[in-house]
């Protein structure tokens, strides 16, 4: 282990793994830092399901090249071998509290283009190790970053006791990201919540159907939970997620409660938990300008909630492509063009294009009907499936756009609802996130 | 002080991006709090998700 590098990326996230590729095979010196022993054995929860593959997302359109087993980015000009097990998922079911059901895809047979793939993040992350594999990459784990210093041209990243030097560093230390706090990046964005998860993986769930994301929403002492349900690439294991917005909730006893009382409970009779995870997530605003002070931010790191894994592959690889090419300039004495030309990037493919306000808004469909038997009532006017998908910028546009159809109805039928929600549906989700969960 | 229940703990690393102080490590992984830097704010105790983080009585 050097002390000396040209890059240091800090965290071995999907990001930051695909920054290493791209510098290691530009030939740079590079050390990628983790906190985690163990890199391939994950603790956080993911849903572990690659969406969407359907269509452009990040300016890419990613497939999965079943002949030779390989992720593919082909815009990007990106492809590495993925050896790990995969089951395409084409429908997702959405379910209220009393069960009623919004649908995306129709479910009937696989025709159509998945939705998701379902995939081994554990695979994953080796597969991608296995791609920096060089002399001059050194990926050094058990090193967890702390603070950052700069001392002319040369930045000093200190990780508890060990100190290293570069020349620019790439932040890929995901959703809570140190290195944005420690920059002051954090002092502009809006913090709007954190996000709660308990997660585990379980065998002998049995819904009706099969290749289906299933998510609920429930209420547990009147507070929004919301269930994933993700089916696993194999071995008849499901990835089951617990998330809340709301801090204090008890999620242990959500999960009993939602494995014996709720809708779902059925389908979970003698299933039996395999692993457990979780993860807390701060809910920032992005960052909407990604390099200050020769430190480039990309993934998870930079954004609002997450990205999904497809978001953090394709920035933490153009990232990677960005600061090589950063390099190869000062070499050169050539006049700095690749990061103002990520920066536009950026901003163009992700902060213009991806409104971290609709992201949001599937979380605030609980809070704006705000009641289990109005989002029972509302579920239940949206028997007609919507196109399928599991983006989630998507969905949101897609129901925004059946609910503004079904105004008619609902004053005709249940005045009272907008009565109630007028006022709410004129607030961004956002606002209305911040507002229920400090009143 | 506060100290982590290793059976219940997943090591996420939640608790260690959200403690003001910095007070928790990942070591080995496994997530360890170091009293000397520990404040027993109970932030750890309020943001897991899985209840790992205990509040011992003071001794004495
Ligand atoms: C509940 C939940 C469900 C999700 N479901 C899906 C899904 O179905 N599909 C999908 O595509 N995505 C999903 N995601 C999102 C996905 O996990 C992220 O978008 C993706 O992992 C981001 O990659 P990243 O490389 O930016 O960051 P991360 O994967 O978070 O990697 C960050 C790395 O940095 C390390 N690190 C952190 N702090 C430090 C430090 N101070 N020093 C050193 N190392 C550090 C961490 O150990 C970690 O290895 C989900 C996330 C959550 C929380
Ligand atoms: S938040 Fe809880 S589960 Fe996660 S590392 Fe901290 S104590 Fe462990
Ligand atoms: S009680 Fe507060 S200071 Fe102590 S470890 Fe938990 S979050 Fe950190």
């Amino acid at each position: 282990m050097k002390e000396q590098y040209d890059v240091i990326i800090v965290g071995a996230g999907p990001a930051g793994l695909l920054a290493a590729k791209a510098l290691a095979e530009n030939g740079f010196d590079i050390a990628v830092l983790d906190r985690r022993k163990d890199l391939t054995t994950l603790t956080r929860t993911c849903g572990q399901s690659l969406l969407p593959p359907n269509e452009y997302f990040f300016g890419d359109l990613f497939h999965y090249n079943a002949k030779d087993k390989r992720f593919c980015f082909p815009h990007s000009g990106l492809s590495f071998p993925y050896t790990g097990p995969v089951k395409n998922l084409y429908t997702w079911r959405m379910f209220s509290p009393g069960m009623q059901k919004m649908q995306f895809g129709r479910g009937q047979g696989n025709e159509g283009a998945p939705i998701a793939l379902s995939y081994d993040k554990e695979v994953l992350i080796e597969c991608m190790l296995n791609e920096i594999k060089s002399d001059h990459v050194d990926v050094i784990n058990e090193t967890e970053f702390t603070d950052i210093a700069f001392q002319g041209p040369t930045i000093v990243v200190q990780a508890g006791d060990k100190t290293f030097q570069s020349k620019l560093v790439i932040a890929a230390d995901g959703t809570n990201s140190r290195v944005v706090e420690k920059l002051g990046y954090n002092n502009n964005r809006r913090h709007i919540a954190n996000l709660y998860v308990k997660s585990c993986f379980v065998k002998g769930f049995t819904p009706p159907f099969e290749e289906s994301i299933i998510t609920g929403i429930s209420f547990i002492d009147s507070k929004p939970v919301y269930v994933f349900l993700l089916p696993r690439p194999e071995g008849a294991e499901w990835n089951f997620l617990i998330l809340t917005f709301e801090a204090g909730l008890d999620l242990e006893a959500a999960y009993e409660k939602i494995i014996a009382e709720s809708g779902f409970a059925e389908w979970f009779k003698g299933c039996e938990k395999t692993r457990e995870f979780a993860a807390i997530e701060s809910i920032y605003s992005p960052v909407v300008k990604p390099f200050r002070n020769n430190v480039l931010i990309t993934g998870d790191a930079g954004s609002c909630q997450e990205l999904e894994c497809l978001g953090a592959m394709v920035t933490g690889w153009k990232a990677g492509l960005t600061v090589a090419a950063a390099l190869k300039e000062q070499q050169l004495g050539i006049a700095p063009q690749a990061i103002p030309q990520y920066e536009e990037w950026w901003l163009n493919t992700y902060i213009k294009k991806y409104d971290y306000q609709d992201y949001l808004s599937i979380f605030g469909i609980a809070y704006i009907f705000a009641n289990p038997e109005v989002v029972d009532y509302v579920f239940g006017l949206m028997e007609e499936p919507f196109l399928p998908t599991f983006n989630p910028y998507r969905a949101v546009g897609l129901l925004g756009e059946r609910l503004q159809s079904l105004i008619p109805t609902i004053m005709a039928e249940r005045p009272d609802i907008l009565q109630q929600l007028a006022g709410k549906m004129l607030m961004f989700p956002s606002d209305l996130l911040v507002q229920t969960l400090t009143e | 002080m506060v100290r982590i229940n290793t059976d219940e703990c997943v090591s996420c690393g939640g608790c260690i991006d959200l403690c003001p102080t910095v007070a928790i490590r990942m070591v080995d992984d496994r997530v360890v709090i170091d009293p000397e830097k520990c404040t027993t704010c109970k932030i750890c105790v309020q943001v897991c998700p899985l209840n790992a983080p205990r509040v011992l009585e003071e001794a004495g």
